[in-house]
């Protein structure tokens, strides 16, 4: 389920990036890349959100609630 | 509580607010590149690249000024910032209350806090741009200092109670959901420049030169004068983020570094966040000029022009996730100040104030002032910690940890800091000079300051 999952939210992130560059070789249209890139959006949430919920411990991290000033910038 | 039960709260809780991080809560390097590289493509990007090139800045100075401001801003953080933070390994606040003392740094807090709240104004602006366009909303313009339709107050309102509200409950859940979102919107950024080069029909460095310049034509009615030439790009890129460097607020962050090499990681935000996402986001602006001949730097509109729904809900997460840490921390400095008061409380009100903000486009239009000021306030306080660092303690954390604790309000530091910046706010308010190129002389100025009025009252060990 894990890989599965993975794999999904890496093919979401491909799906947003991957059409834009198509787009420059003229190999796909305008709004073929937003379709793709709302798909790749809604493929990398849902698996990533997924992801994280039944796979990732709770940890502490670096990230915002920890610093005195978050990085809003 | 007690100052024992608080250091022993922080460090059950793994954030050791109060204490040196030891050396088993350290973290790899990994992380700090990770953390570097999100954190810093934020809902403030869609709006900063728009604004150079309606500045009229060239493409040639904003590549050069990026490519150099972004590494001093990188140096900074490695050879300023870090190695103090690995030595130290304590927060920006616990160091600073070591040196000005805890009143002293209620102050800098609330002022924090208040900036704070106008930057999540910007930010509640940003997103409410994305959020209007399925109601057709009529978007403001640049000329637009006060809100433009009913329709727009009611949205940032919503936009504002939502965000608002959502910080108040706490900060996991958005911390959680700004991790996942983070590598999709830098993408999403990349793409955008991607998609708007497409629009703009060039085909090479020339080519994009000169829509660049018909673009900077068409947004000044015809002029074409630049107000940000190279230097004011580079000071921009450099200082935008001066509170974190130079101001020492990433002591919080590489105090948990293994090693101060780990300042390199910073060079994945700047040239993430603040050279690629800053392009891409004014590619997006002169795609929007060459295709509709509309020149507000609407974010919302912006995104929706080259990518569809997720540029929209990029804008909407960016902004977000920028407002929502923002109003959270606000809400945590106006707590401070107010002994006993709930957090909740606290951070609503923070949310309401960001909200009040928000109605009114001029800070988002403004953000490029806003954020040189920001830096210009806030940085100096870095320039105490490190002058006190080298000349005082010697750069040993013994001599930081192990001293007497300070005063309750530190007038050496508070002049020191009053004295500079009160002199360039009114540089830039009465004279209107640009507010980035002050945070660095500010800062020298504060730490020269410092030690001047301090040399009498030197650190002592603690009995």
């Amino acid at each position: 389920m894990k890989t599965i999952l993975n794999i999904l939210s890496l093919i979401g992130l491909a799906l947003t990036i991957i059409p834009s560059i198509l787009l420059l070789t003229d190999s796909l249209k305008a709004g073929q890349v937003t379709l793709l890139m709302t798909i790749g959006m809604v493929l990398w949430f849902v698996a990533r959100t997924l992801r994280e919920n039944l796979f990732r411990p709770t940890e502490v991290s670096t990230h915002a609630v920890e610093h005195d000033t978050p990085h809003t910038l | 509580m007690s100052t024992e039960d608080q250091t022993q709260t922080s460090a059950s809780s793994g954030e050791y607010e109060n204490e040196p991080v030891p050396k088993n809560a350290l973290k790899g390097g990994n992380k700090f590149w990770g953390m570097y590289a999100g954190e810093h493509a934020a809902g403030t990007e869609f709006m900063i690249g728009p604004l150079f090139l309606l500045n009229g800045v060239s493409l040639q100075n904003i590549v050069l000024g990026l490519l150099v401001g972004n590494l001093l801003a990188v140096l900074s953080w490695r050879y300023l910032c870090a190695p103090i933070a690995t030595r130290a390994r304590l927060t920006l606040y616990n160091h600073l209350e070591r040196i000005a003392g805890k009143g002293l740094v209620k102050i800098y807090n609330l002022a924090n806090g208040i900036l704070f709240c106008f930057l999540a104004g910007a930010m509640i602006t940003v997103s409410a741009t994305a959020v209007g366009i399925p109601f057709d909303m009529p978007m403001p313009s640049l000329g637009d200092w006060l809100p433009n339709s009913t329709s727009f107050v009611l949205i940032v309102l919503g936009v504002g109670a939502v965000i608002a509200v959502v910080a108040s409950l706490g900060y996991e859940t958005v911390a959680k959901f700004a991790n996942i979102a983070s590598p999709w919107m830098v993408l999403v950024f990349l793409a955008c420049g991607l998609v708007a080069l497409k629009q703009l029909g060039v085909s090479d460095m020339s080519g994009l030169e000169k829509v660049w310049s018909e673009s900077i034509l068409v947004a000044q009615d015809g002029s074409a004068e630049s107000t940000m030439g190279f230097w004011s790009v580079m000071f921009f890129a450099w200082f935008c983020n001066a509170a974190m460097h130079v101001g020492m607020a990433d002591l919080s962050v590489f105090r948990f570094a293994k090693k101060a090499s780990y300042g390199w990681a910073s060079s994945a935000g700047m040239y993430v966040g603040h050279f690629m996402a800053w392009i891409a986001a004014a590619l997006m602006l002169a795609a929007q000029i060459k295709t509709t001949g509309d020149t507000n730097p609407v974010p919302g509109p912006m995104a929706n022009n080259v990518v569809g729904l997720a540029g929209i809900i990029c804008v909407i997460v960016a902004g977000w996730t920028t407002a929502n840490p923002t109003i959270y921390r606000a809400g945590l400095a106006f707590q401070a100040m107010i002994p006993g008061s709930s957090r909740f409380w606290a951070t609503l009100a923070a949310g309401i104030i960001a909200t009040i903000a928000g109605i009114f486009p001029a800070f988002a239009w403004k953000l490029l002032t806003f954020v040189g000021l920001y830096g210009t306030i806030l940085a100096p306080m870095g320039a105490v910690i490190f002058f006190d660092w080298y000349f005082h303690r010697k750069g040993d954390a013994a001599n930081l940890l192990n001293a007497a604790p300070a005063k309750s309000f530190n007038l050496a530091v508070l002049f020191a800091w009053l004295i500079p910046v009160g002199i360039a706010v009114y540089f830039i308010q009465a004279q209107g000079i640009k507010a980035w190129y002050f945070p660095l002389p500010c800062w020298l100025a504060c730490g020269i300051l410092f030690l001047i009025f301090s040399g009498k009252q030197k650190p002592t060990a603690a009995q």
